[in-house]
């Protein structure tokens, strides 16, 4: 095994698989709250709430409005993520989640590209395909 | 990239326009046959390729298309129309869909051939192309 590259990654919201998709960023973290005692010599945490996002950028391909229309943001579905691929055996992630932003940018004489942030609803379910 | 440079070929010739009128089929990539008589107009790579950003192929590339002529005014004349024909045109390319072209850089060259002074005018055009 080596290193990989994100050609094979698949995003999928829902129905809508993202096959024109740039960078595909996940995020997750957890709250920590301060335990230290007055005694102790070096601060400690406690784990609280876990949190997470994961942002898609993509080109938008023209006449697209199901992938446009389906992350409109309080949209919530089932995330799956699989950055090497559906081949069997290959990590799958799923979550669900709900479309926090999206963007567009459009340019003159420019591809036009959108972004979207999804708001992880749980913890994200690691499996393999 | 066969596809576009023989779309680009049948954009240049295609009969009944202003451009046609002026060098006919005298569209040659990217050098004349010689001796060619003047005017007429070259197209050549300048650069360019695969853009590997998605998994859908997009090209964007850069061509020179330029007139030459025996005199200044001949060489504007055909690369105004150059650039009508090109510029922010859509046209077909075989297998791809043409996102734009876009004229760019403009480009200027005199120089004197076997004593006749030869006058180029053009432009750089960048084209991008998608499945």
């Amino acid at each position: 095994m080596g290193e990989y590259l994100g050609r094979n990654a698949v995003l999928t919201f829902g129905s809508i698989t993202f096959g024109r998709f740039t960078t595909i960023d996940t995020d997750e973290s957890v709250d920590v709250v301060d335990k230290s005692a007055g005694s102790d010599t070096h601060d400690s945490v406690l784990a609280g709430l876990a949190k997470g996002q994961i942002s898609l950028n993509s080109n938008h391909n023209a006449g697209d409005t199901a992938t446009w229309n389906g992350v409109a943001p309080g949209t919530e579905g089932t995330l799956v993520y699989s950055p090497e691929g559906t081949a069997t055996g290959k990590p799958k992630y799923s979550v669900v989640a709900m479309v926090q932003n999206r963007q567009r940018k459009t340019g003159y004489n420019d591809l036009t590209r959108f972004s979207a942030t999804f708001k992880l609803q749980a913890d994200v379910a690691g499996t393999a395909w | 990239m066969n596809a576009l440079e023989t779309a680009l070929f049948t954009q240049l010739t295609t009969p009944a326009t202003p451009l046609y009128a002026l060098v006919g089929t005298k569209v040659y990539n990217p050098i004349a046959p010689q001796p060619a008589a003047l005017p007429y107009v070259i197209f050549a790579f300048g650069g360019g390729g695969d853009a590997n950003e998605t998994a859908i192929d997009r090209l964007e590339l850069v061509y020179l298309v330029k007139a030459l002529a025996a005199t200044k005014l001949a060489a504007g004349q055909i690369d105004d129309e150059l650039r009508a024909r090109l510029h922010q045109q859509t046209f077909s390319v075989t297998g791809w869909t043409l996102l734009a072209c876009l004229r760019e850089s403009e480009v200027q060259l005199d120089e004197v051939v076997n004593g006749a002074p030869v006058f180029h005018r053009g432009a750089l055009y960048r084209i991008k192309l998608a499945k």
